[in-house]
């Protein structure tokens, strides 16, 4: 706030009980003139006039900062109001000019639209603000990031990208550059300014526009599937918190937590919650396919242990296993079966394998998770006690979309098929049988060395 | 609770690496599901409220009534039959006393200090307000039997005429003396006297060179630190310590972003006014996340807290 201009006296005026500006010292009258009030006419200035008008029907002294603006001036002015019969007399004792309400991103209103962006970043180079054509392609979890590291996500490596990202850490002009968007193919123009900040280290700006040609380093490269990665890194975050909230909340309604509802509205809450869950289930689904299906998709070579693997997701699975009477048999901590393969990924098969094993085998039965050495791998079976899986049907359980004509149990159609594109990209693969006493036996085969 | 800056520093680093816990994802989820149930006001708020409004009520009813005091006041029950005592401003007035005495003990010296020595400032108005200012808290502090020359004038007309009601029903009859009494009180009552309008006052004359002592609670006291905000973001006075009081550090903090205070001061200023309140989770989050808060969402999402509150004050008002 700027320094109250300081009034030798103060400016008066008086109001009327109805509200009527009886007398006002020059600049009231001209305040009043200018908020459309006229000579012996109502008090024009509402701030003002209501606390004249308080004062008189209290016949209380009031003393407040009032603020008043117009398309001239905003002002903070310092009223002390003394009722007396009939009217109020005003003392405007300080009349301050506040600044102009500027916001600090007012400057960018013409940048957010279709053709135009910026990305701001704060004084450690970390994403701030994003808006226009440079929020597309952003996820939540993108704010707060290293600036480089979101510009190198967002952009083909070039020599241009590198030329932004020094001037970013040196806080210097930059530009303007054509950079190439990496998920639409996009050419973008960039500039990036320094911006002065209240703290050690200035922020820094990059604006964005489309470019109107493509830069003549730039060779047509890409492939479909990177074009069309949209989902599983911008799109899944997005709907996994609303998900998220629809469970929790229908959870809670569903569970009664807040008192009892009637019978039939616990249930709709739980049928809310459960339909959630599914499409929760299937934007993870969704996510991995597209990853899977990407040409350049790798998992990484860890030294895994198949038993223990096995011990965990029978472990995550128990209370869905004690729901059904089902009991997991894992195998023993003595037998060691190792195996090279992503430990994440490997856990994900399991996972989806002795889920399927719980969700079709009748209540009351065993499922065993079994591993073994045979030559250069590492074998391990999920083995149940359900309906197994007809011999014709064994390859097409593992296309995509595929129920084999089941429907309403929750599943996508695209548990098995994940699976067995992670066990392939692997060096391993995925395989079912028939076991012994007429269950389902699924393989998992790895490398193990 | 003391912290120099090395032990902040420490606390905030461990709060940072459990901001994530389990707790912290229970608290945040419950926090979405039940809002309004997370921080029901304890058994010692309730209660200092409670004394705040007895004591309020009763001086009044001394001051109209000095020959017949009661203890507890007699117009009490019919003001509580009638639900006067639980109107929302009302309340709201209460419980921003009992958070600005949880507060102002956590920085007495730097409102003594700095009033003081703008006692002796160059520009008169500010001089003889903070002279105002001292003796208002005085009066607050010491003067038994005023507690009602605290309260928005507004609100003290209110209860003034709702206390002479209670009066004529109890009594059975119109008693001039009363009314007359009332009236005597009401015109003594000067607004410019109250702790708030004080503050607000000095800030209001203060250059922009010196208000930034104004974001440091210890330097400055409460009262002005509290005006500063109010200044600032355009909030009401009691409403700005009923925020910095409430249950979660939150709005405290986006209160100081919001005014573009700096972190580290943002911090001091934490664990001055809600050191024993803060929790892990809380300092952990403010640390990782205080910076990535963008002033302008900070302001914009104040604004809607003042929207609520107006929103708030009045329901059920025509």
């Amino acid at each position: 706030m700027s320094a109250p201009s300081k009034l030798l006296r103060p400016i008066c005026g008086e109001v009327a009980s109805d509200g009527r500006l009886l007398r006002a010292d020059e600049a009231l009258a001209r305040l009043n003139q200018r908020a459309g009030g006229v000579e012996g006419g109502l008090l024009a200035v509402p701030a003002l006039a209501s606390l004249a008008l308080l004062s008189i029907r209290l016949q209380m002294q009031l003393s407040r900062a009032v603020r008043v603006a117009d398309d001239a001036e905003n002002l903070e002015l310092w009223v002390e109001v003394q009722p007396e019969a009939g009217l109020a007399k005003l003392a405007i004792i300080s009349w301050q000019i506040l600044p102009p309400a500027v916001r600090s991103n007012d400057i960018m209103v013409d940048m957010s639209s279709a053709e135009t962006g910026m990305l701001r970043f704060d004084a450690a180079l970390r994403l701030l603000r994003a808006n226009g054509l440079a929020a597309q392609g952003l996820a939540p979890t993108d704010f707060g990031r290293s600036g480089s590291e979101v510009l190198g996500t967002l952009f083909e490596d070039s020599i241009e990208l590198e030329a932004l990202l020094e001037a970013m850490t040196d806080r210097i002009l930059a530009g303007p550059f054509v950079l190439i968007r990496k998920f639409d193919r996009q050419y973008m123009e960039v500039t990036g300014r320094p911006l002065p900040g209240t703290d050690a280290a200035d922020s820094y700006e990059c604006r964005f526009e489309l470019a109107a040609a493509k830069p003549a380093f730039v060779t047509e490269t890409g492939s479909v599937s990177d074009q069309a990665a949209l989902f599983g890194k911008h799109l899944a975050p997005a709907l996994r918190q609303p998900l998220g909230r629809i469970i929790a909340n229908a959870e809670t309604i569903g569970g009664e937590l807040q008192g009892p509802i009637r019978e039939n509205y616990a249930l709709y809450a739980r049928d809310i919650a459960n339909a959630a869950r599914h499409l929760s289930a299937l934007v993870d689904d969704l996510g991995d396919l597209e990853a899977v299906e990407r040409a350049d998709f790798k998992t990484a070579r860890d030294q895994i242990e198949l038993g223990d693997v096995a011990r965990r997701v029978a472990g995550l699975l128990a209370l869905k296993a004690a729901d059904h009477s089902i009991r997991i048999h894992t195998p023993a901590e003595s037998d060691k079966v190792p195996a090279i393969a992503e430990f994440r990924r490997t856990l994900q098969i399991m996972l989806n394998l002795v889920n399927n094993a719980i969700r079709y085998s009748p209540d009351g039965t065993e499922i065993w998770i079994q591993s073994e050495t045979v030559g250069g791998f590492a074998l391990v079976s999920v083995i149940d006690q359900g309906a197994g899986v007809p011999i014709e049907d064994r390859e097409k359980i593992f296309e995509k979309f595929e129920r084999l004509g089941r429907s309403g149990d929750g599943g996508s159609g695209l548990g098995l098929y994940i699976s067995r594109r992670l066990a392939l990209a692997m060096g391993g693969e995925l395989s079912v049988f028939e076991a012994e006493g007429g269950g389902a036996r699924f393989t998992l085969r790895l490398p193990n060395s | 609770m003391d912290h120099g800056p090395d032990q902040n520093d420490s606390l905030l680093k461990v709060g940072a690496d459990y901001a994530r816990d389990i707790h912290a994802l229970c608290a945040d989820v419950s926090a979405v599901i039940f809002p309004s149930a997370i921080s029901p006001p304890t058994d010692a708020m309730i209660n200092a409220a409670s004394s705040t409004l007895l004591e309020i009520i009763g001086d009044i009813e001394t001051r109209l009534s000095p020959w017949d005091q009661q203890s507890p006041p007699q117009t009490w029950e019919m003001l509580a039959r009638s639900g006067f005592l639980r109107e929302a401003e009302l309340i709201d007035f209460v419980l921003a006393r009992v958070s600005e005495d949880r507060l102002s003990v956590k920085c007495d010296d730097g409102m003594a200090t700095m009033t003081a020595r703008l006692l002796d400032h160059a520009d008169g108005n500010i001089a003889d307000t903070a002279q105002m200012l001292l003796a208002a808290e005085s009066l607050h502090r010491l003067a038994a039997g005023n507690s009602y020359l605290g309260m928005p004038a507004e609100l003290l007309h209110k209860t003034v005429w709702r206390v002479v009601a209670a009066l004529e029903v109890i009594h059975g009859t119109r008693q001039q003396d009363v009314v007359a009494a009332a009236r005597a009180l009401i015109a003594q009552y000067a607004e410019a006297n109250r702790i708030q309008a004080a503050a607000r006052k000095i800030v209001h004359f203060m250059d922009a060179s010196e208000q930034g002592e104004l974001l440091d609670p210890k330097v400055s006291g409460l009262q002005l630190h509290v005006a500063a905000i109010s200044a600032s973001l355009d909030f009401e006075h009691d409403h700005v310590l009923r925020l910095i009081d409430a249950s979660s550090s939150a709005p405290y903090a986006i209160l100081l972003r919001a005014m573009g205070v700096p972190k580290a001061k943002a911090i001091d200023a934490l664990f001055l006014l809600r050191g024993e309140m803060l929790s892990s989770r809380e300092a952990g989050i403010i640390d990782s996340g205080y910076d990535l808060l963008d002033i302008d969402a900070a302001k914009a999402e104040t604004g809607r807290w003042t929207a609520a509150r107006a929103h708030y004050l009045a329901f059920g008002q025509a």
